[in-house]
């Protein structure tokens, strides 16, 4: 079991990992939702999940974004079972994240390529260099951009993928982690934890 | 000189410098917020803080590993308090919420209530590998092979096991 993400309602999301598919001793990933109250999935098990899964994104409790080996970028409905809205098959990103003002935002490998795409159909709505090499997960602020960090620097970026604010510091490091609280992010690096307000 | 021609003096000279410098010093200073960038300032930074994942109080404030003790930091950045998990390695931190915590420290969970003190533990047959809260004050807990949920007094709710969970 790699993490459970609570979705509202009864819907628990289990990012699992099953094992003896292709073999006993490497478990393959896989996506379902646990029902809260009785602790089973209220749909089955897709066959089709169990796969490298990279990375996921909650838009919302019926929009999941993937990144798996077998279709790279997928928006799984979560409540319909096999439901895949929409996939496009591109290089695994580095990182996925979603922010309201953003859309689903893409990071490439290396950490040096920024794509956002819309969450209805994945088309890309913007596309850029990043600002600087992205070195963590990246979070949302609940609309007010997307929060990255890269060494010696943490910004907030927009739609169009322009950063609106920036801060530079050396604590700053690739082991940086944030978290989102929506209109503030607190980072951890370095042996320090700093608090920022983002609306 | 003839008529038409300027000329300027030393005095209109270093008015015109001075006039280009103070023009110079705000574009510096309004130039980001031209091209749409800002600074973006900590409201406070703390150290000694491990590499634990912070969690969020609810209320603005975080949860961290700090000194060796978990400290619930409200949002200007003072502690409220702090609680000692002892000499083993803590490996996730969630919040409730209300100011209250779990801690998880290979298969033990505690539960810290919103005033820094012990509620309750419960030992988990396997290592915790994260820990997801659910709003009524429950905690869902993912660990090797599986994920069980704990009540709000720390009673055993289910087991999710994904080899029958997931068997199609």
């Amino acid at each position: 079991m790699r993490s459970l993400t609570y979705l509202g309602g009864d819907n628990l999301l289990v990012l699992g990992q099953v094992y003896g598919i292709y073999s006993d001793m490497e478990p393959l990933d896989y996506l379902s939702i646990a029902s809260v109250k009785y602790g089973d999935t209220n749909y089955d098990c897709n066959h089709i999940w169990p796969f490298n899964i990279t990375a996921i994104a909650v838009v919302s409790s019926n929009r999941i974004a993937a990144a798996a080996d077998y279709k790279r970028l997928v928006m799984w409905d979560g409540m319909s079972g096999n439901s895949v809205l929409w996939s496009v098959t591109i290089e695994m990103p580095q990182y996925l994240a979603y922010d309201a003002e953003c859309g689903l935002v893409l990071i490439e490998k290396g950490g040096s390529n920024i794509v956002s795409r819309a969450a209805k159909d994945g088309k890309v709505s913007a596309s850029a260099p990043a600002p600087f090499k992205v070195l963590s997960q990246p979070v949302g602020t609940s609309g007010n951009g997307l929060f990255m960090t890269g060494d010696g620097i943490a910004a907030i970026i927009d739609k169009g993928l322009a950063v609106t604010a920036e801060y530079k510091a050396s604590w700053i490091g690739k082991d940086a982690l944030a978290v989102s609280g929506g209109w503030y992010v607190f980072v951890s690096s370095s042996g320090r934890l700093a608090r920022f307000t983002v609306d | 000189m003839g008529e038409g021609e300027m000329f300027i003096g030393v005095r209109d000279r270093i008015k015109i410098a001075a006039a280009i410098s103070v023009s110079l010093f705000f574009l510096v200073l309004a130039g980001p917020v031209i091209a749409g960038k800002t600074d973006l300032v900590p409201d406070w930074v703390i150290e000694g803080v491990s590499t634990v994942r912070p969690a969020l109080t609810g209320d603005g404030g975080a949860l961290a590993m700090v000194g060796g003790a978990l400290v619930r930091i409200s949002k200007d950045g003072s502690t409220v308090w702090r609680w000692d998990p002892g000499k083993e390695a803590v490996t996730s931190i969630a919040g409730d919420g209300a100011g209250g915590a779990w801690v998880s420290q290979g298969r033990r969970i505690s539960k810290i209530s919103p005033a820094g003190k012990l509620s309750w533990t419960y030992v988990w047959e396997q290592k915790v590998r994260s820990m997801e809260p659910l709003p009524d004050g429950r905690i869902a807990v993912a660990s090797e092979r599986g994920a069980v949920l704990i009540s709000s007094a720390g009673k055993f709710l289910w087991l999710y096991d994904p080899a029958t969970g997931c068997d199609t």
